[in-house]
């Protein structure tokens, strides 16, 4: 059974879409209070360039926090950094 | 606020406290530092030494640094002062700067409020794999790769980039809006190359 809230036909297009991927742009960066929040998911489940936008943005941020190739810090710098810090 | 400001003393710690102060406070974050500072290098022997040059720089100006404030945000912008004062004039291999890229996006860092849209699909983005997304990472000019470093890898907040790169958070925020759109072109590029169709979903079904 189809819910009312999926009745929604989503626009195609956003008239405010700038103003739309700064939002986004806030809350996938943890900086958006929770009324902002709120106040673009009600948007998002209205409008599918929103929707769209926020998934690529949510995606990319992910991938670059998951994928990005993390290198341990050669120990030998550690003991050189160590070292001239007790010689100083 | 210039380096030299920022590394006045207003502590006095005791030789001991010194070093219990940058074994507690500073090395918890050398591999944040190292990382950092290879991927603004792009060089292991550069950000061994860039690293070694902030961490040395740390503990010489220890007594400006208060204890319970934020150790990992002081040592970046020691970190990305040094790489811009010092290490960007000595590195053995000069930055490669796409200059259309930069003359483009700095012609329109102030004003972020234009309507650019990349068309690149979520799927497209999760088949690269590291090395892809490290190229297109390192493709971009270092002043946007920053950013997306401080925010998306090291999680830093608004605030805190404004004080590490030491710019209002209006320019943090549109200079990372303009690098990921820089990002996302340089993604699409990849996607592209490696055969995905990039271009999104029609909107209209």
């Amino acid at each position: 059974m189809v819910s009312e809230a999926e009745k929604i036909q989503k626009k195609t297009s956003c008239e405010h879409q700038a103003e739309c991927m700064k939002m986004v742009q806030m809350i996938v960066d943890g900086q958006a209070s929770d009324e902002q929040i709120n106040a673009f998911k009600l948007n998002m489940n209205q409008c599918l360039p929103c929707e769209q936008g926020y998934e690529l943005e949510k995606c990319i941020k992910e991938t670059m926090q998951l994928r990005l190739e993390k290198k341990c810090v050669p120990s030998s710098l550690i003991d050189c950094i160590k070292q001239k810090i007790s010689s100083l | 606020m210039d380096e030299q400001e920022e590394l006045q003393a207003t502590q006095t710690y005791s030789d001991l406290e010194k070093h219990r102060v940058f074994d507690k406070e500073f090395m918890p974050h050398i591999d944040s530092m190292y990382n950092f500072a290879f991927r603004l290098t792009n060089d292991e022997d550069d950000a061994n030494d860039l690293v070694q040059d902030t961490y040395l720089k740390a503990f010489r100006f220890i007594n400006s640094f208060s204890q319970g404030t934020n150790a990992k945000a002081w040592l970046f912008r020691i970190l990305k002062n040094s790489f811009i004062n010092d290490f960007r004039k000595k590195s053995k291999e000069p930055a490669k700067v796409d200059y259309q890229d930069v003359e483009t996006t700095y012609n329109s860092e102030e004003d972020a409020e234009t309507n650019q849209t990349v068309d690149l699909r979520v799927e497209s983005v999760q088949d690269l794999i590291g090395d892809e997304i490290a190229n297109a990472l390192n493709a971009l000019p270092v002043d946007f790769r920053t950013v997306i470093i401080l925010c998306d890898v090291e999680g830093f907040t608004y605030e805190e980039m404004a004080k590490i790169l030491d710019i209002p958070i209006g320019t943090v925020r549109s200079r990372l809006h303009r690098a990921r759109m820089l990002l996302k072109e340089k993604l699409k590029s990849y996607a592209k190359s490696l055969g995905y169709d990039v271009n999104a979903d029609s909107m209209a079904e």
